[in-house]
């Protein structure tokens, strides 16, 4: 685990990144007033699609800001939800006459601020908006406490085919109704092999003994079921399937999207590696697979840690996913090619 | 009887905040430390960010009412923490400011009513009870130490001094528990043995609030 971090002052780095970021990807997003939003506003008479979270994550969410994904970033501090007055801006500037969508990873901080920036907006006459809370973080919760469950890497899922509805011009309920269509069909498994220092602080997160593993941790590092030592990369794929596809039974001729998703420092060979298990567990099963992405998403600094996400899909959801989207973090093409 | 001095003005409102901005400021690491054992470390880095925010601004005020300080207090938590800490502290000061609104000074009654207000919307809002691990373990003793110090021949020196015992007792009890709300809650086991970081940051606020007074009233 690496303590340093290439910062000038620790104060500084939420807004020194997003400058960055912003000035890097100017053709798709803009930094203003301490938000990130698209370089070329969503038409007139769509949806707008909202989400604060804590920064630290990156590329999401600032990297999940542009046409066919959200039009407004309201980034907090590190691994900190943003306050409710920062929220409330971010729904009225991604607001185009459609209603705004705000969506809430499930985590006290986010759940917390959002519900206060939705009374703030009520004072303040604001109508037309939205809240779904997300989760999908299997190892959180118990299958009987679902609404318990915390927000992890699969929300990818939500942001890419709701994002997708909303650029079509679908209505504020069939996007929220399609955000909790997809969480209900998507499950996450997590697991990490060395945690990571606070960027502000440069303490550790988490100590964990070289050659161990965690399965079930957080996006903060948050322990899961306790160590165990690291055999092979199929040993953890095969723990990880079997809890996940039992925790949402799918059947012959079902298909999947699938994320494995890079917490920070694992190499795109072990990701291949591990999704290579997760391929040939899904065929023997007779699951389908519409598309598979391997890449950081959403990370936790330079953890060697890894997510795998299944998302059930239909047909709707499949031409969701499909839809061309760019951010400055993710880049679909069209067709799944990302 | 030292009622009519011991009524507080928002410059003592302010003076008594400025002092807990000391006490975060001089506790930055111990906070943090104490978080780390349970969440990402950082709730006293959190804290104090919150508390530049209120220095900067309270310093700016002239003659400010006592509802005007706590306004700017709960914008610094709200606004510039953020996270369920963020949210609760400035929900909490919020109420603390909407109770005092129209005050030019407050009572005795008025400091307990107000952290009673204060309290109940933090609970409520967090969802949480004493014994969960969180600032409510420090809070609910304050809020009821508070009210039954504040007999009509109190002062508010007397409440302030019974809240900040009761708040540090109260914060040192979090030390046996098992955290079970936010993102403590996944720590479980390893949570115990460990002060609770909120409770810890209730209580320096309070027993500062208390020391500024004493100063004050013997000035």
């Amino acid at each position: 685990m690496r303590l340093t971090k290439l910062v000038n002052d620790p104060a500084a780095i939420v807004p020194e990144m997003l400058e960055g970021y912003a000035a890097a990807y100017r053709d798709i997003i803009s930094y203003e007033d301490g938000l990130i939003v698209r370089a070329e506003p969503k038409a007139h008479g769509k949806v707008g699609l909202v989400i604060g979270n804590g920064s630290g994550h990156e590329p999401a969410m600032v990297g999940l800001v542009g046409p066919g994904l959200f039009d407004v970033n309201v980034p907090g501090p590190i691994f900190t939800a943003p306050g409710p007055a920062k929220l409330l801006a971010g729904m009225t500037a991604a607001n185009r006459g459609a209603g705004v969508l705000v969506c809430v990873s499930n985590h006290a901080g986010d759940v917390l601020n959002a519900e206060m920036a939705f009374e703030d907006a009520e004072d303040e006459g604001v109508t037309d908006i939205e809240m779904v809370i997300l989760y999908d973080d299997i190892a959180s919760a118990p299958k009987e406490q679902m609404e318990d469950r915390r927000g992890s890497a699969g929300l990818f899922f939500v942001w890419k085919m709701v994002g997708a509805l909303a650029e079509s011009g679908e209505s504020l309920a069939a996007c929220k109704a399609m955000a909790e269509k997809v969480r209900d069909n998507t499950r996450t498994l997590s697991a990490t092999l060395s945690s990571c220092a606070h960027p502000v602080t440069r303490e550790p997160l988490a100590e964990m003994a070289d050659g161990e593993m965690i399965i079930g941790v957080g996006v903060h590092g948050e322990s899961g079921r306790g160590a165990t030592p690291v055999t092979s990369a199929d040993a953890a794929v095969d723990t990880m399937m079997e809890q996940l596809l039992d925790d949402l039974p799918h059947g012959a001729g079902d298909e999947v999207c699938v994320l494995v998703n890079n917490a920070g420092s694992l190499t795109t060979m072990e990701l291949a590696i591990l999704y290579r298990r997760v391929d040939q567990i899904l065929a023997n099963r007779e699951i389908g697979v519409h598309r598979a992405w391997l890449g950081a998403y959403a990370t936790t600094q330079d953890s060697a840690g890894f997510a795998i996400s299944l998302c059930r899909v239909d047909s709707e959801m499949k031409s969701l996913y499909d839809a061309p989207a760019v951010g400055a973090g993710v880049h679909f093409v069209g067709g799944g090619s990302q | 009887m030292t009622i009519a001095f011991d009524r507080m003005s928002g410059p003592d409102w302010q003076h008594l905040m400025l002092a807990a901005a000391d006490a975060i400021d001089a506790n930055v690491d111990e906070l943090s430390r104490l978080d780390a054992a349970v969440g990402d470390g950082d709730h006293g880095v959190n804290v104090a960010t919150a508390m530049a925010y209120t220095r900067r601004h309270l310093e700016e005020l002239s003659d400010p009412t006592p509802a005007d300080v706590f306004k700017v207090v709960a914008k610094g938590f709200l606004d510039e923490m953020g996270g369920a800490a963020g949210a609760l502290f400035g929900s909490l000061f919020k109420a603390v400011a909407r109770s005092f609104q129209g005050a030019l000074v407050t009572t005795a009654g008025q400091l307990a009513d107000a952290i009673e207000a204060g309290c109940e919307i933090v609970t409520r809002r967090g969802n949480s009870q004493p014994g969960d691990k969180t600032m409510v373990d420090a809070l609910v003793p304050a809020a009821s130490a508070g009210r039954a110090a504040a007999t009509d021949e109190a002062t508010s020196g007397e409440v302030l001094d019974a809240m900040a015992l009761a708040a540090r007792q109260g914060a040192e009890s979090t030390v046996d528990m098992t955290a079970s709300r936010g993102r403590a809650r996944y720590a479980e086991e390893r949570s115990i043995g460990v002060q609770d970081a909120g409770a810890t940051s209730v209580a320096l606020i309070l027993e500062a609030w208390a020391a500024a007074n004493t100063v004050r009233s013997t000035e």
